[in-house]
């Protein structure tokens, strides 16, 4: 009864690599500048929010601010985006935040209080510091520019984002900065 | 006396007549196996099986058993991961070839088929690799691995569970970045995997790669996650831990750019971290590379 050649008629599959169904691709292949795009944001929003505690820590003279407290950005779109989006309308004491974003140096008038002035657009630090005098703190975005005029610098040590201060002119200027910014301050000129 | 005889030759017809009515039901089962009527097959192997006594220990028997049983699952089933008829195939396989150990008459064909049993498994996983069914896969992952291992004792499965992982991993991350409160511990869960696969493989492409992005996605988070009322001394420490997962991120973006520096993903990357990590020159060198690599493509 027994017939060995039956299953002859049935072939034993071959064993394919079937795992080849499993492609392993990298993942997030969106557009090829997603990263970089969102990385600068992310640099920008740790900028913004620096900004916005400083205008919580700097005490201005009375009469200096009588309205609204005017921030101004000159030259980095991703640092203009991130300040409209999560402080502009907010209040600091009684004075509204407006964000106010300058194309050229010469656009940037007296009625500025603080203005951030980008990496790119570091030269401009000087002649806008003297033109503007008393009326507008300038933050810089490069090292050295507390020697150009500007009051708050934002530097980098160990690959993070740090911040200077030059308390002399600031102290023209009669400027009073908070104990706790001062504290986090790397340097003080 | 008379009667005991009797009743003896009356036993022995009985036994006769059953092992007759047993080897029936068998050339019948091949019979309707050569026609390829897979289901009736398996109605007269069923009936040999209960029927005769020496069935259940033949070798051959259980042989034309698991190929009956594989191919309804193969044929009739299409291969529906729910057919219960494949693990039925994989218990008769694994049953012949231990009635077959001594004369291993069979050994070969049985382990083939064993051994494609064992693969078929992972079609499923393939199918079911999805944030919804993914346990599903697990499953059956671990199915195909303790069959195939059965079928191919000495196969090193490095490489499938290296692109297993790799897989699973990328599932998870999808299902923590649908929702990244309520699923927060599947970020854990696809770094753990990747680094199952660098430990069998540190040149392993794609769990470096996405291990690098995984770590500076997790900094970038930190930021983004900042509350706008953060205070000035939480946001220094955010910072700080901000830069430990982008300093995490470097070597294993490095190394897929070692492996793979033609790929235009690892010089974006790279420049994304060293944006992250303030080093404006790194990040630009990257970026050159990257445009040199467009105009090479172009």
């Amino acid at each position: 009864m027994r017939n060995p050649n039956t299953l002859s008629l049935v072939k034993a599959f071959a064993v394919v690599p079937l795992l080849a169904f499993l492609v392993t691709t990298p993942l997030c292949l969106s557009a090829q500048s997603y990263q970089t795009e969102e990385a600068k944001k992310s640099v920008a929003r740790q900028k913004g929010l620096y900004i916005y505690q400083f205008l919580k820590n700097i005490e201005w003279p009375k009469g200096v601010i009588s309205d609204e407290l005017v921030v101004g950005v000159y030259g980095d779109e991703y640092v203009f985006k991130q300040l409209s989006t999560s402080c502009s309308g907010a209040l600091i004491g009684s004075h509204k935040i407006k964000i106010v974003r300058y194309i050229s140096a010469t656009e940037v008038t007296k009625g500025c209080h603080i203005l951030y002035v980008s990496e790119n657009k570091s030269s401009q630090v000087s002649s806008i510091s003297a033109k503007n005098g008393k009326s507008t703190i300038i933050i810089g975005n490069k090292n050295g520019l507390l020697s150009s005029g500007a009051i708050i610098n934002f530097i980098v040590k160990a690959n993070k984002l740090a911040f200077e201060i030059n308390k002399t002119k600031a102290d023209i200027f009669k400027l009073t900065f908070s104990q706790l910014l001062l504290k986090l301050a790397v340097n003080k000129e | 006396m008379n009667r005991l005889t009797y009743i003896l030759f009356f036993i022995c017809c009985a036994v006769g007549v059953s092992a007759q009515q047993f080897c029936t039901f068998e050339s019948k089962a091949l019979v309707a196996y050569k026609a390829k009527n897979y289901l009736l097959a398996e109605k007269y192997l069923d009936s040999a099986f209960s029927t005769c006594q020496q069935v259940p220990t033949d070798p051959y028997a259980w042989h034309v058993k698991a190929f009956t049983e594989k191919n309804i699952y193969r044929i009739i089933e299409k291969q529906n991961y729910n057919s219960p008829y494949r693990e039925k195939a994989i218990a008769s396989f694994l049953k012949a070839i231990k009635l077959d150990s001594a004369n291993k008459e069979f050994e070969k064909e049985n382990r083939q088929s064993l051994a494609f049993l064992g693969s078929t498994y992972i079609n499923d996983v393939a199918a079911l690799m999805d944030t919804i069914n993914f346990n599903k896969a697990i499953y059956f992952y671990k199915k195909y691995k303790e069959t195939y291992r059965l079928a191919r004792p000495n196969f090193n499965f490095n490489e499938q569970e290296i692109q297993f992982n790799n897989s699973l991993a990328g599932i998870y991350e999808e299902k923590f970045d649908n929702n990244p409160i309520r699923f927060s511990e599947y970020i854990d869960k696809s770094i753990a995997l990747y680094g199952q696969s660098l430990q069998m493989d540190s040149l392993n492409y794609s769990a470096n790669y996405n291990l690098g992005i995984i770590y500076h996605n997790h900094g970038v988070s930190v930021i983004k996650n900042m509350d706008n009322e953060i205070s000035l001394d939480a946001l220094v420490k955010a910072q700080e831990t901000a830069v430990e997962y982008f300093t995490k991120a470097l070597p294993f973006l490095k190394k897929a750019y070692f492996i793979q520096p033609d790929v235009e993903n690892n010089l974006t990357a790279l420049a994304a971290v060293y944006i992250s990590l303030h080093d404006y020159e790194k990040s630009n060198m990257y970026l050159e590379q990257l445009n040199k690599l467009k105009e090479l493509d172009d």
